[in-house]
């Protein structure tokens, strides 16, 4: 048997973010760690953000969507029944390398949402169990931020300090100061000095489309290369079709497409999925089989159920004041927890963050002008120049990010007919967003308005509601009783005692803030408990 | 990846596509037009270059637009036509403009260059004791029934 074909400890299929954590933790432990990855290592010259072109490459090439982007790694979605667009990105670091990398924690109350508002499920974890993990993966990730948020309870600072909030942060923040509104330097894992292998933010401001400079925390940098330093194995360019499982029905390892177009077997004692939210619910649907007929892990029928997307809101306002709106890092200047919460006067429950990013590029400038709720929406002739002079350096815009509840009716499913370039089935996204989510971008975005207004703006419009938001949330729910969720508490699937999902399929609500943080301390935890149980863990025959 | 593109322009359609572009893209007020800074020249082909997928679109605008027949008409005809497909026309011949050093001059745009903070940078924007009043105000997240669990906890 070549050394390729070796049983592993730990088989990890997808080699992306929650990937990352995971097989470095694991090799550290002393696991052989193998983890296969359908895309490659991306080449930083490549990148698009420090060229001329990076706005035509962004909304192409190197586009969030893999519809759009439609390369050799990537998988097509068919999405015509979601009025979300589905956002990753496939190659080794996922979807890290086009994340915006702001890193907001989930708030106590997100993991009790039940017992608070009477609403959804609370998860099987608190936020003060998940606490250390947080502390430990914002280490990892080079987290800089300014600790003491009057919205989260006490805690280690970030290990970095904060970065300028520049002059878009503090005008925001004056409006807020005016309202009496909470807002906060944003968080972000994006180093403000030298950082181990990451650099000093150079604040080009397109992190959205991987960073030149390797100076955002995405896991390719921080995690895979100390992964392999400690004798991880990383096959590339491997597609993984199928979990299989043994005669007492645990996880025994995994068929792939090599490179080559050959169909191949990895063996392993457990399997760890880490395909995110919408591949591993796939990959689940795609693993059925007589004990499993209805997809591998699923006795509950909930796996591909409960999608969350985050569909967000963007309220722009133009300024007199010069701004500088495209300086970095993008990631977020401030954040605002001031209507993350429940208030039982409005007609809505749960609630949103709000984050200012810069603003990017003249051609961004001009679609916020084309396609925003607003009645002047010509740019062409004499506009063109009117509204680029006066949106170019003189535009803050809020980002709301609303939390969707969990519907059984948002799914990941197998399309009947669309299949990848392998033969495989294609994910089906069914996702409507709900009465509840509209109400609440219809609060948030008539406040964000009169935020703009303290700050001075001197005009103000929805530019945006329903935005894609990359975040993948829900599909394998955690939870305690087996026939409500696919996984307990520690993403070990209920079905399946050597099978853990550790990205964001967990998810029991999705919050709402931005997810990684989140995601990446659970797998952090998972990773542990994993090396914890060693001893006594049962694994395929 | 400023490559050159697949598709090349003859000249006779450089010259159409001049035509039609300083219609979107008018001189004045101090801005040049989209002829001024050669749009149809090199910078097309750079855009084209970065995305290939423009190529058509663009093409099927310029060869549909009648020879000597007034640019303006010909865009106000295209844009009713398939106005889907004069947004990609249009994002070619935009994307094409900005990509001049002189457009982005007149705009005061300086694009994505490299400007590490200073080490006092992020306390420069904080002065005047602007986090103050969110500070004074107190912690104000929601308490759930294991949040006294944290040392330090002061529930709001
Ligand atoms: C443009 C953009 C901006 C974002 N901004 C933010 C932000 O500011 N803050 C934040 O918190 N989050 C942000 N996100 C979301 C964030 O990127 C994700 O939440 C996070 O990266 C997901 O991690 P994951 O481990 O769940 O999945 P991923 O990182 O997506 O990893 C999944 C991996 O599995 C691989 N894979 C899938 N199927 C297979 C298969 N069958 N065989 C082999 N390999 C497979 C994929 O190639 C991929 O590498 C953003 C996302 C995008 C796209």
């Amino acid at each position: 048997m070549s050394d390729r074909d070796k049983k592993a400890d730990v088989l990890i299929v997808g080699g992306g973010t929650s990937g990352g954590i995971i097989a470095k933790q694991l090799a550290e432990d002393g696991f052989d760690v193998v983890c296969l990855e359908r895309g490659g290592w991306v080449n930083a010259s490549e990148l698009p953000g420090d060229k001329p072109e990076f706005e035509l490459l962004g909304g192409q090439a190197w586009h969030p969507n893999p519809n759009v982007r439609g390369s050799a790694a990537d998988y097509p979605i068919e999405d015509s029944d979601s009025d979300v667009d589905v956002w990753m990105y496939n190659g080794v670091g996922g979807s890290s390398v086009l994340y915006a990398a702001c890193w907001s924690r989930f708030l106590p109350s997100d993991f009790r949402v039940r017992t608070l508002d009477g609403v959804a499920d609370d998860w099987p974890i608190s936020y003060e169990e998940l606490l250390p993990y947080y502390e430990e993966t914002d280490v990892e990730m080079a987290v800089s931020g300014r600790g003491g948020d009057p919205a989260y309870p006490p805690g280690a600072p970030p290990p970095l300090p904060a970065h300028p909030i520049n002059k878009t942060g503090r005008k925001a923040a004056e409006g807020m100061n005016k309202l009496g509104w909470h807002w906060w330097p944003g968080p972000v894992s994006i180093p403000s000095q030298d950082y181990g292998p990451l650099k000093q933010c150079a604040r080009l401001g397109i992190c959205r489309m991987g960073c030149p400079e390797g100076a955002k925390a995405s896991t390719d940098l921080t995690h895979w290369p100390l992964a392999l330093k400690h004798g991880a194995r990383l096959i590339t360019n491997a597609r993984v079709a199928e979990i299989t499982v043994d005669e007492h029905g645990r996880a025994s390892g995994a068929v792939y497409i090599d490179r080559d177009g050959t169909e191949r077997f990895q063996g392993a004692s457990i399997v760890v999925l880490a395909a995110n939210g919408v591949g591993t619910a796939r990959l689940l649907l795609m693993s059925s089989s007589a004990r499993f007929p209805d997809g591998l892990a699923n006795s509950s029928g909930l796996v591909g159920t409960r999608l969350m997307l985050h569909p967000y809101a963007t309220v722009t306002g133009i300024y007199d004041d010069e701004l500088e709106d495209w300086l970095g890092p993008a990631g977020q200047q401030i954040q605002s927890m001031q209507f993350y919460e429940t208030d039982t006067s409005r007609d809505f429950v749960r609630g949103c963050k709000w984050l200012v990013l810069p603003t990017g590029g003249p051609l961004g400038t001009l679609a916020r002008y084309a396609s925003g709720e607003r009645e002047d929406r010509e740019i062409w002739g004499a506009e063109f120049h009117r509204k680029l002079r006066e949106g170019i350096g003189h535009t803050l815009e809020w980002s709301i990010i609303p939390e969707d509840l969990p519907d059984e009716a948002n799914t990941v499913t197998l399309d009947p007919t669309l299949k990848d370039s392998d033969g495989l089935p294609a994910p089906k996204i069914t996702y409507a967003t709900s009465e509840n989510t509209r109400r609440m971008l219809e609060f948030n975005t008539a406040r964000a308005v009169e935020a703009h207004q303290a700050s001075g703006a001197r005009q103000t419009w929805v530019s945006g509601r329903r935005w894609a938001a990359g975040h993948l949330l829900g599909t394998a729910r955690m939870g305690d009783d087996p026939t409500t969720s696919v996984v307990d508490g520690y993403g070990r699937a209920h079905d399946v005692e050597n099978l853990f999902i550790v990205d964001g399929s967990t998810f029991v609500t999705s919050s709402g803030v931005n997810p990684t943080s989140t995601i990446c301390a659970l797998a952090r935890r998972t990773g542990k408990h994993i090396t914890a149980g060693a001893r006594s863990q049962a694994v395929a025959a | 990846m400023s490559a050159v593109a697949a598709v090349r322009l003859e000249e006779a359609e450089r010259e159409t596509l001049r035509a039609l572009a300083d219609v979107l893209i008018p001189g004045g007020e101090g801005m040049p037009s989209a002829s001024d800074v050669g749009v149809a020249g090199k910078w097309i082909d750079r855009t084209l270059g970065a995305r290939p997928d423009l190529a058509a679109p663009l093409l099927a605008i310029v060869r549909s637009a009648a020879e000597g027949k007034d640019p303006a008409a010909e865009v106000e005809r295209a844009r009713g036509a398939d106005a889907a497909a004069f947004e990609l026309f249009a994002l070619a011949v935009s994307g094409a403009y900005l990509l001049s050093p002189k457009a982005k001059k007149a705009l005061r745009y300086p694009g994505p260059r490299r400007n590490r903070a200073y080490p006092d940078e992020a306390e420069h924007y904080l002065a005047d004791d602007l986090i103050e009043p969110v500070v004074q105000r107190g912690p104000i997240y929601r308490p759930t029934p294991s949040s006294n669990e944290l040392p330090g906890a002061r529930l709001p």
